[in-house]
Parts: C-alpha cells; structure tokens; sequence
C-alpha cells in the first residue's frame, strides 16, 4: 500500500462556472495542491530541494475521469499517492471524493527535467521517497 | 477529414508560472475556447441552440499530452476536430501548436446531457454538422 496524503479543499464561487458546476479545468489546480501537499506531508522542502538542484517536476500527461461534478460550497477531499515509478518519471493519480461519492480522478504523470528541459533519471534517493 | 477550426491564443503573464512556462491547466481553458469556437463556426449560436432544446454538453474524460512548454508572448495556434461520434458522446481534439512546434494535444469525451444533468442522444441534425 502505498504511501497516502488526504487533503479536503472547499470549492469556491472563483472555481465554478455558468453550467453551475466547477470548471472542469479547475480539477487540475485542486490536483496540483494536492500533489504539493502530499510532498510537503512527507518533507518540507522535497519540490525546493529539487528546484535548488536546477531539476524540475513536469507534467508530461494528465488523464481525468470525469464521475460527479463538485458544487460551490463543497468540501472536497483529496486523496493523492505514487502509483508507477518509471525511470525519470512518475505517476500520481488524485481520487476525489465528496462524502463517500467518488467524483474524480486526476492521473498525472511527471517527468524530472533539468534546465534544459531534458529528462533526468530519477536518483534512487528520490525513488525510495516515492515509495 | 473532419472539418477543422483554428484560433490563435497570446499567452499573458497571468498564463504562465514561476517556472516561466504556460501553467498546465491552461491548456484546458484554451482547448475549451477552440472548441466553443469551432461550434460558433459550425452552428452560430451554439449556447442559443442548446438551451431553446434543453441540452447541455459536459465534460466526461480529459486527456492531455504537453509535448513542450509554450511561454510569453507565444501565439498559440489551437486546431480544433472532432475524432469521433457516438450517440450521446463525442470525442473532440485540439491540437496546440507554436510556429509548427507541437505543444500540447487534449482529448475530450464529451456527453450530452439534458436539463437534469442525463445522458441523452446527440441529436441527428447536430450531428450531421459535427462531422
């Protein structure tokens, strides 16, 4: 099993939109927060640490499934973990949830890069903090 | 071939992030202003059409490939098809170009819905003008 970080996000009028459901581009930021919430759980300084080495976490796909559309005043809780770990990239999938009513899911898959933007392979330091 | 329609996209500041790139979500706001437009084209007032027969379409899947960062002052061209019908889904493209740099490519499943928010059967008339 691996490692899971919860958090729960309240949506926001700023996040819905005039079909009077969140946007469905917004999945992606409450994923974004989530993904960083998740490193920072597990070490304050994981994405910084990485930054300072002049290596960078991109986003090379996301896949989102689309269950449930999440309403202003929603408390949405976010569960986000590491399901593959590849070479130089990684996949962290973000289940949505509001009660016990899946929602969404947000899969993304990220490359480390370095300046150039050229994939680095992940150190095996980085891999067992994935784990 | 599928009919196509292309729009131009600036990216602003308020599009990028601190790693000075196009932030990911965006992609999926300008796929979505490539899409409405490509219905503008195709139907004129789309949103009009919609409502007089209580139908809405929602978001179902999203899938994103970023091949490369677009960044400030870029001219985003955003080429927009639909892939494939069904009968009350749709998957449309919108292909993301700089120059002729491919950028990103998002991938929607799209669903017909009615007033109450089920799935309904895209209507022969639409359809027909989809392809």
């Amino acid at each position: 099993m691996p490692y899971q970080h919860e958090m729960t996000a309240r949506i926001y009028a700023q996040e819905t939109d005039a079909q009077g459901i969140v946007y469905h581009g917004n999945y992606l930021v409450l994923a974004e927060r989530a993904r960083d919430e998740y490193f920072r759980s597990r070490d304050t300084n994981f994405v910084q640490h990485l930054i300072s080495k002049g290596l960078f976490p991109v986003i090379r796909h996301a896949d989102i499934e689309y269950l449930h559309a999440a309403r202003y005043d929603d408390l949405v809780r976010i569960v986000s973990y590491v399901d593959h770990i590849g070479n130089s990239s990684f996949v962290m999938p973000s289940d949505m949830f509001i009660g016990d009513k899946h929602i969404t899911t947000v899969k993304v898959t990220l490359v480390l890069v370095n300046r150039d933007l050229k994939a680095t392979p992940l150190t095996d330091e980085m891999k067992e903090f994935l784990q | 071939m599928n009919h196509s329609h292309e729009i131009i996209v600036r990216i602003y500041y308020q599009d990028t992030d601190f790693g000075g790139v196009v932030h990911h979500s965006n992609y999926l706001s300008y796929a979505e202003r490539g899409r409405c437009e490509y219905f503008r084209d195709r139907f004129g007032e789309f949103d009009t059409l919609m409502r007089a027969r209580d139908l809405n379409i929602v978001a179902r899947h999203v899938n994103v490939s970023f091949h490369a960062p677009a960044r400030l002052d870029d001219q985003l061209r955003v080429v927009t098809y639909v892939h494939k019908i069904g009968n009350s889904s749709f998957v449309i493209h919108s292909d993301m170009f700089v120059e002729d740099r491919a950028i990103a490519e998002v991938h929607m499943t799209g669903v017909m819905v009615n007033g109450h928010f089920k799935a309904t059967r895209i209507p022969d008339d639409i359809k027909e003008r989809m392809s």
